[in-house]
């Protein structure tokens, strides 16, 4: 049997445990009720992380695909990227799928016949560690620049008001204008 | 650096306390220690804050630090700080005694769904402060200690309760599934309280509370700034619409005097709200002062102890005395509404020098503000639209497709869901809410409420703003929702921030300036563009 076949097949599967590595950090009470609560409003976090993964396998395992990133999969990266984790934590889930696949697959499948899917299989997995590597770097900018702009919008500290300084500039330049003619 | 390989990378997750709060878990909750680093705590109060508003205890100190320099007997200080209380608010005992661990509140709080932590189930929450009130003040404690789910009060213990203390947001969504009515928050807040008799508090809070009680405004601003800003608000207004609209300062003899969190005159996107009333006041002609002295509807004094609070929300009062107004309206805020609804009768109240409140245009009589004598603007925009009195061209607010987000105060605190609601049926062409379950009274919190709205958690924010965001990014992707309303200031602050991380495109206003774009003002020119400048749709170059 193929690879590209026993991935398709075996897809609930792979998701499911991949998810589990997803989890693992988490209080026993807490992992219970990610993978309980269905109604993805009532669990946001779960529910980012299902279809997060769903989409990233997807586009692993089919091979047209030259995009990784996919707008659930970019979700459940600035979630990542908000965890407080190492960025290496963040993204080794990714590699995790290499051992979640042998695990499931090998033993249907001679290694030594796939041995091309196999490679072919890996660096698709590889590829995809850089891109969401790119994606967590990309989140994390993000959040320094949404602190910046919190900062300069006045929106907390509220040291200014931006139509008071956009006015006080153009009366200085105006002022300056006006002592141009003064100076000579 | 090498590349860590798989296997280390395993390990490493399993050994490393990387969890928000550092927690390794799969042990027994009351034996895992919190743990401080970096960006999962708010800081500290500067000594001159707590100087100022004569608090205990001022000095330099850091959570991240091992010794907090608590004062000497702190632990007497807090227990009997615990007694005083038991003994004053008898709700804090009822919450105390009768929960009965049913675990409905667990999964209802965004800060667990957000960051996983078992100690933000509320029910965990409660129980920090309640394992301490097990232990001294009840039989079984006193007898059994850790078996009977008691604990003593330790350096550890207090350690928690700031760290936890701090990631609530005193919303109240889990009072609203609790079978027995336990109001979390108010537990948060009594864990607050206590925290501040041994000085321990937050920068973030302390800051505003003290500005707010020298100059009256968060942001420490004087009179003739607040005057002046809102002086460039009527500049840009008259750009606009061609209408130059005339408000006035602490005029005495006025029939209302009006007040809002002082976010909504300074900073974006507050402002455009800010001209929403302004141009609202104009078209109907309402005769009503803004306050130099009163110009903060927010009272941080909430997340701080009912004495501040209520010497806060005094100063309101005494500004309304001495304008001599007939009653008092209230601006889009958040936990101005709870502490008028909650608290203020009690504290200050009845305001009996004021009159029922009774709008001049309309004649309908407030009597819910009875003994108050306060209005919150959307009822009072409301009744106005309910009775014809505006002129309102919904077509303005074409290029914005909203939803509407319930500020937790607001819905939980005063019930007051269906009047904005109403309002946006009229002013916008088509709104979208939200999923059933994240709305009206269980509304998800914008995730930086209470005081934690600063920038050093943000990604802590990011994280228990998610059930909120979650919903937003639904309507977007199912309906187009580019706009995000709400009648609350820290949300328009807050949110903005949530939104721009998680649903770049959507963008947030308060109801108020939605009513603003619609007012069609009597003069005015041809509008153009809406209170931002934005082209009005079909406007576009
Ligand atoms: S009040 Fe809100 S933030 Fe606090 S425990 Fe309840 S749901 Fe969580
Ligand atoms: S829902 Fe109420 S009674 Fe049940 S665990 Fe929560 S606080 Fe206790």
């Amino acid at each position: 049997m193929q690879l590209d076949k026993l991935l398709v097949e075996n897809r609930e599967i792979i998701l499911k445990q991949w998810k589990d590595c997803l989890l693992t950090k988490f209080a026993p009470e807490t992992i219970l009720f990610f993978q309980k609560q269905k109604d993805q409003f009532a669990n946001p976090m779960g529910h980012k992380i299902s279809v997060g993964l769903a989409e990233l396998f997807d586009v692993i395992c089919d091979t047209s695909s030259r995009e990784v990133e996919t707008p659930s999969l970019g979700q459940l990266i600035k979630l990542r990227a908000v965890q407080q984790v190492s960025a290496s934590d963040a993204v080794s889930f990714v590699i995790q799928l290499k051992k979640i696949v042998r695990k499931e697959c090998l033993s249907n499948i001679k290694t030594r016949e796939s041995y091309e899917e196999w490679l072919a299989f890996d660096v698709r997995v590889d590829t995809a560690v850089l891109a969401v590597f790119d994606m967590f770097m990309a989140s994390r900018e993000q959040i320094y620049k949404v602190r910046v702009n919190e900062l300069s919008s006045g929106r907390l500290n509220g040291a200014v008001c931006p139509s008071a300084m956009m006015k006080k500039e153009q009366e200085q330049q105006a002022q300056a204008a006006a002592d141009i003619p003064a100076l000579k | 650096m090498a590349i860590p390989k798989v296997e280390e990378l395993r390990v490493n997750v399993a050994r490393e306390p990387s969890l928000m709060t550092g927690a390794i878990p799969k042990e027994e909750w009351m034996d895992v220690p919190v743990h401080f680093e970096e960006g999962n705590f708010c800081y500290p109060a500067k000594p001159s804050m707590v100087d100022y508003l004569k608090f205990p205890n001022s000095r330099e100190w850091s959570p991240d630090d091992e010794d907090w320099k608590l004062p000497e007997g702190w632990e007497e200080i807090i227990l009997n700080g615990l007694k005083e209380r038991l003994d004053k608010f008898r709700s804090l005992k009822i919450f105390m005694d009768i929960c009965v661990r049913c675990g409905a509140c667990a999964d209802k709080c965004h800060f667990f769904l957000g960051t996983g932590d078992p100690k933000n189930m509320p029910v965990l929450r409660a129980e920090l402060l309640r394992s301490v009130y097990r232990n001294d003040f009840t039989t079984a404690g006193k007898l059994l200690g850790k078996l009977a789910g008691g604990r003593t009060m330790t350096v550890g213990v207090l350690k928690e309760w700031f760290m936890y203390s701090y990631q609530c947001t005193e919303c109240r969504r889990c009072s609203v599934f609790c079978p027995y009515g336990i109001d979390t928050a108010e537990i948060t807040m009594m864990m607050r309280e206590l925290l501040h008799l041994v000085g321990v508090g937050t920068n973030w809070i302390l800051e505003p509370a003290s500005n707010s009680n020298r100059t009256g405004n968060h942001m420490g601003l004087q009179p003739h700034t607040f005057k002046e800003n809102i002086e460039y608000l009527v500049d840009d207004i008259e750009e606009i619409t061609g209408i130059r609209v005339n408000p006035t300062f602490n005029r005495k003899g006025a029939e209302v005097l009006f007040i809002t969190p002082s976010a909504d005159v300074f900073a974006e996107p507050g402002i455009y709200t800010a001209m929403g009333y302004l141009l609202l006041f104009h078209h109907i002609g309402l005769d009503y002062t803004w306050s130099t002295y009163a110009s903060e509807g927010g009272n941080f004094g909430l997340f701080t102890n009912n004495e501040l609070m209520k010497k806060l929300n005094a100063k309101q009062y005494a500004e309304a005395k001495r304008l001599g107004v007939k009653w008092i309206l209230g601006g889009e805020c958040g936990h101005m509404w709870r502490v008028l609804h909650q608290y203020m009768d009690t504290m200050n109240g009845p305001a009996d020098f004021l009159e029922v409140p009774k709008s001049p245009i309309t004649g309908t009589v407030f009597d819910n503000a009875a003994s108050t004598k306060m209005v919150h603007i959307s009822e009072f925009t409301a009744d106005l639209i309910k009775n014809k009195k505006l002129k309102l061209d919904p077509m303005r607010n074409a290029h914005r497709k909203a939803t509407f987000h319930d500020s937790c105060n607001p819905a939980r605190a005063m019930g007051l869901i269906d009047e904005p609601r109403y309002i946006l049926d009229n002013v916008v062409p088509k709104w979208y809410e939200m999923p059933e379950n994240t709305i009206r009274e269980k509304t998800f919190c914008c995730g930086s409420g209470t005081g934690l709205n600063t920038g050093e958690i943000m990604e802590l924010r990011m994280r228990s703003g998610l059930p909120r965001a979650n919903a937003v990014e639904h309507v977007r992707d199912k309906f187009g929702v580019n706009m995000l309303s709400c009648v609350c200031a820290i949300d328009r602050a807050t949110l903005s921030s949530l939104t721009e991380y998680w649903t770049p495109d959507v963008e947030v206003c308060g109801v108020s300036e939605l009513v603003g774009n619609a007012l069609i003002m009597d003069g005015e020119k041809e509008r153009e563009s809406g209170l931002r400048f934005e082209p009005l749709a079909g406007m576009e170059e």
